[in-house]
């Protein structure tokens, strides 16, 4: 079991979520309420990433992020040190790549929550940024913590752009499902199955946590009628 | 505050508003925008309150100009300082009832905010449920809290859509006093949609009938139930008798009415209060298929009602045939086919239209 | 009434299990981040900027093709002891590789699995001066489980054609240079027509062994370095296919220019090709020659 490789995964995947929760509640909230007729384009590139197979996504992000690239260069001159093969790298590889999965979830919950309540709220004089935090978000609570969840649980078992962008370094870009993979390449059946299992059942406990935290939030607010 | 309308919307489906109206800069009270459903009056709503863009017009408010597409004048709801009482109120459901009812005092300070809320909460009779959530009232209660919330910014317009459609009928009295006193009592301007004619007789101070998005009408409820529009108007509410009356007296419930040249009586509690005064202005109404037609002289039946008068105009409608009688008054019977050959009804006949008394509401007008 | 109290005071009592719970999990998130900030910063290149820190630290970062990874694990223990040094190896295919190097991935050194790689790399001027070091030549094996009916150690070829033979694996022709090996080995034999329904491919060749030591091939063509490493060494029996019969699979190594420890990449090399590595590098069924080029 390589630990490292385990607290790498773990320190990717909740930076990664907690910036895309960062990015993906404007931009979800913007698909989710925009009336802008060429909207459906920006939809589909969010999704796009479903699309692509993993390790091609990984070797586009990778020549974008080359230092042969504008862009690389560009962040390279900016502060000092490459973007690819960093652990940096990785958080915006991932970050494209479990794009979709915050995406989707939020901008589903914010089009759930009534129109009427986002116009009440406005008539009250409460402005959008206001009514976005004080009526929206609370009650599309489960779809943050569904795209939370997703994208946490995709950027951990993410390992096609990992293995594209961060190129297999130990300590840091050798995530836990790369290291994984590479005992399952080095015939290490012991080795990779203790990882998995590890990986299983760490994955499992984290994800009832998430959901038992969740569960029937509606019961709170069932009270009794007829005291 | 004076309010200066003229808008012009094309709907999706090819229907078009185009509305234009003026209330007086000293006006304070109830308008009622009424009006069959599709009439476009809840779209009106919406662009006075900025939730909905018009196609072109001008929305003044006093001295601020909310609305104007040649100046690309728009100003967003938050500015308009109105308040809007929704037909479904949309309460927050993650809210509790106060934390409801201050949603859109965060400008307030806190103690100042406190008291408004309690001032509410006890005005509207919701001690007690302070601290629950919206999912837990009865739709009474719930109508009660929307209202409170709408009024608790104390805005200069409150526009109501529709407030009153989703309650059954006694709470729907109830709720009427309820904001006609509220919204009277404050001094402020209100302008509620309807198509129920019983809400906009009972609380419009002026009444503008809008019919698939045109103004039919505007004036005092006296002015126009009693006019010619009546017809349409009561095209519009389908209800084919509907006339101006005054009260006599009321004896044990029961409620003499002068209309025209005749005499009703109807079972007299009326909608909203439980006596009617007398001489008091007010409304009746009752459908045609209540009207029994005679023949001959008045007869001895459990009916109070028996109108002697003469045909004036028969119509055919299909199946039922509609009689026009002079009776002191103009009313309409609905009789089958087969009934008017029995009758041998023609225009000029002598016939008497017998109504029960508790056929007859009577609608109130202040 | 009592019922729901009691309702109240079990939500509430959960709603205080819940709350410890997400408490413990935002303490948990913060963990994790504060704990990456440490040291560190979050962007910054930690790679880079962690050698730029000791440039005269001794490691060696090396992109090694995956059918080396048997004898690289002995070679870098050996070279380890012998000078001192850390290595730290990715495993890889050699394409992705070739595609990380052009976008700036920071090894120091490139073992390629053929020659066309690493020289496509010189040419884009990515390399240290003109060179590439032929490290070593590999070899193909036919490879069956122990328990096999097939016998290839004295059928050769043929027992490609053992009637209990339904599925033969190898690693992808179309990219990896030991599976075009295996295709040439058959098409020499005149065997490929006729077993070319029964081939199934591999992503690379420890793709293909698995396959066979799980039973879903029966036989495989698999890299000598493979089948005399643990685990396949214990798992089965294998016969070499006659070097004669598949053009050479001649694997080069470079020195990559932003090498940070020349000198060390090229003891490295030389202990490969002419040192304690040599020795390795042939107990793991490569064959070597002195001369680079």
């Amino acid at each position: 079991m390589n630990w490292d490789a385990f607290w790498l995964s773990m320190k990717l995947a909740s930076i990664t979520s907690i910036i895309l929760l960062c990015i993906g509640l404007p931009l979800a909230y913007w698909i989710a309420r925009s009336s802008w007729r060429w909207k459906f384009l920006i939809e589909a590139v969010v999704a796009l990433p479903i699309v692509l197979p993993p390790t091609v996504l990984g070797f586009y992000l990778l020549t974008a992020m080359g230092s042969r690239s504008f862009l690389g260069r560009f962040y390279q001159e900016m502060t000092g040190s490459p973007l690819a093969f960093t652990f940096g790298g990785l958080v915006v590889a991932s970050i494209f790549y479990s794009l979709p999965f915050t995406i989707q979830p939020l901008s589903m919950a914010f089009s759930a929550v009534d129109e009427c309540l986002i116009q009440n709220a406005w008539v009250l004089g409460r402005s959008r940024w206001m009514t976005f935090l004080t009526v929206i978000l609370p009650l599309s609570y489960r779809g943050v913590i569904t795209a939370f969840i997703l994208s946490f649980a995709h950027t951990v078992g993410e390992f096609g752009v990992v293995l594209m962008v961060g190129g297999n370094i130990p300590g840091i870009t050798r995530t836990i499902s790369i290291d994984l993979y590479d005992q399952v390449q080095a015939l290490n059946d012991q080795g990779a199955s203790e990882t998995a299992l590890f990986l299983l059942v760490f994955s499992f406990l984290f994800l009832s946590l998430v959901y038992f935290i969740d569960r029937k939030k509606d019961r709170k607010r069932v009270t009794v009628q007829f005291d | 505050m004076g309010l200066t309308v003229d808008l012009k919307y094309l709907f999706e489906g090819g229907n078009s508003l185009e509305v234009g109206f003026a209330l007086p800069s000293d006006y304070s009270g109830i308008t009622v925008l009424f009006g069959p459903s599709g009439s476009g009056k809840s779209t009106l709503l919406h662009f006075l309150a900025g939730i909905k863009k018009p196609d072109s017009g001008i929305i003044r408010c006093g001295r601020q100009t909310w609305f104007d597409s040649s100046q690309k004048e728009n100003w967003p709801p938050q500015n308009r300082s109105l308040g809007l009482l929704f037909q479904e109120y949309p309460l927050f459901p993650h809210l509790t009832i106060s934390a409801n009812i201050g949603y859109g005092l965060n400008r307030l300070p806190l103690p100042e905010k406190r008291d408004r809320i309690r001032f509410w909460i006890d005005h509207l009779h919701l001690q007690r449920k302070e601290d629950r959530y919206p999912n837990a009232l009865s739709g009474g209660e719930r109508q009660r809290v929307a209202l409170a919330q709408t009024m608790a910014p104390q805005p200069d317009l409150v526009l109501l859509d529709e407030p009153f459609s989703a309650l059954d009928r006694p709470m729907r009295s109830d709720m009427r006093g309820v904001v006609k006193r509220t919204i009277c009592d404050t001094g402020k301007a209100g302008i509620l949609v309807t198509h129920d004619l019983a809400d906009a007789l009972a609380l419009g101070d002026h009444i503008i009938i809008l019919s698939e998005g045109k103004i039919l009408q505007e004036g005092s409820p006296l002015e126009i139930f009693s006019r010619p529009a009546l017809s349409s108007v009561a095209k519009i509410v389908g209800v084919e008798n509907l006339h101006p009356a005054r009260t006599i007296e009321t004896i044990d419930g029961m409620t003499a009415l002068a209309v025209g040249k005749g005499k009703l009586f109807a079972v007299g509690l009326v909608d909203q209060f439980a006596v009617v005064a007398p001489k008091q202005e007010c409304f009746i109404s009752f459908r045609a298929e209540e009207v029994i037609l005679e023949r001959g002289k008045p007869r001895q039946s459990s009916a109070r009602n028996h109108l002697s008068g003469t045909v004036q105009e028969i119509v055919s409608t299909g199946a039922q045939i509609r009689v026009i009688i002079d009776c002191g008054f103009s009313l309409a019977a609905s009789i089958t086919k087969q009934a008017a050959e029995d009758l041998s009804l023609r225009p000029g006949a002598e016939i008497t239209a017998v109504i029960k008394a508790s056929a007859i509401q009577i609608l109130p007008s202040e | 009434m009592n019922r729901h109290n009691e309702r109240y005071s079990r939500l509430s009592k959960m709603g205080s299990i819940k709350r410890s719970c997400i408490f413990l999990l935002s303490l948990f998130c913060l963990f994790l981040i504060f704990g990456s900030f440490n040291g560190s910063d979050l962007l910054g290149a930690q790679l880079p900027s962690g050698r730029k820190a000791n440039p005269s630290e001794n490691i060696l970062l090396v992109a090694a093709a995956s059918n080396l990874r048997f004898a690289m694990e002995d070679i870098v223990d050996e070279f380890g002891k012998a000078f001192q040094t850390e290595i730290q190896v990715a495993y890889g295919s050699s394409g992705s590789f070739t595609a990380q190097l052009m976008a700036g991935a920071p090894f120091d050194l490139f073992f390629s699995a053929d020659e066309v790689l690493p020289r496509k790399l010189i040419s884009k001027g990515l390399a240290l001066e003109d060179t590439l070091y032929r490290y070593g030549t590999g070899r193909i094996v036919l490879w069956v489980s122990n328990g096999s009916a097939i016998h290839p150690e004295r059928e050769g070829m043929k027992a490609l054609l053992h009637p209990s033979v339904h599925k033969i694996a190898m690693a992808n022709p179309r990219h990896a240079p030991y599976g075009a090996a295996a295709v040439a080995a058959l098409k020499n034999t005149g065997l490929y027509e006729s077993l070319r329904a029964r081939l199934v491919f591999g992503e690379n060749i420890s793709e293909a062994a698995h396959f066979v030591r799980k039973g879903s091939a029966e036989i495989g063509i698999l890299s000598y370095a493979h089948a005399v490493s643990l685990p396949l060494k214990d798992d089965g029996r294998f016969w070499p296919i006659p070097a004669t019969s598949y053009p050479p699979l001649n694997q080069g190594a470079i020195i990559l220019q932003q090498s940070r420890n020349v000198p060390l990449s090229k003891s490295f090399i030389n202990f490969i090709i002419e040192g304690l590595g040599r020795e390795i590098m042939k107990g793991y069924g490569y064959k070597t020659q002195k001369d680079s080029r």
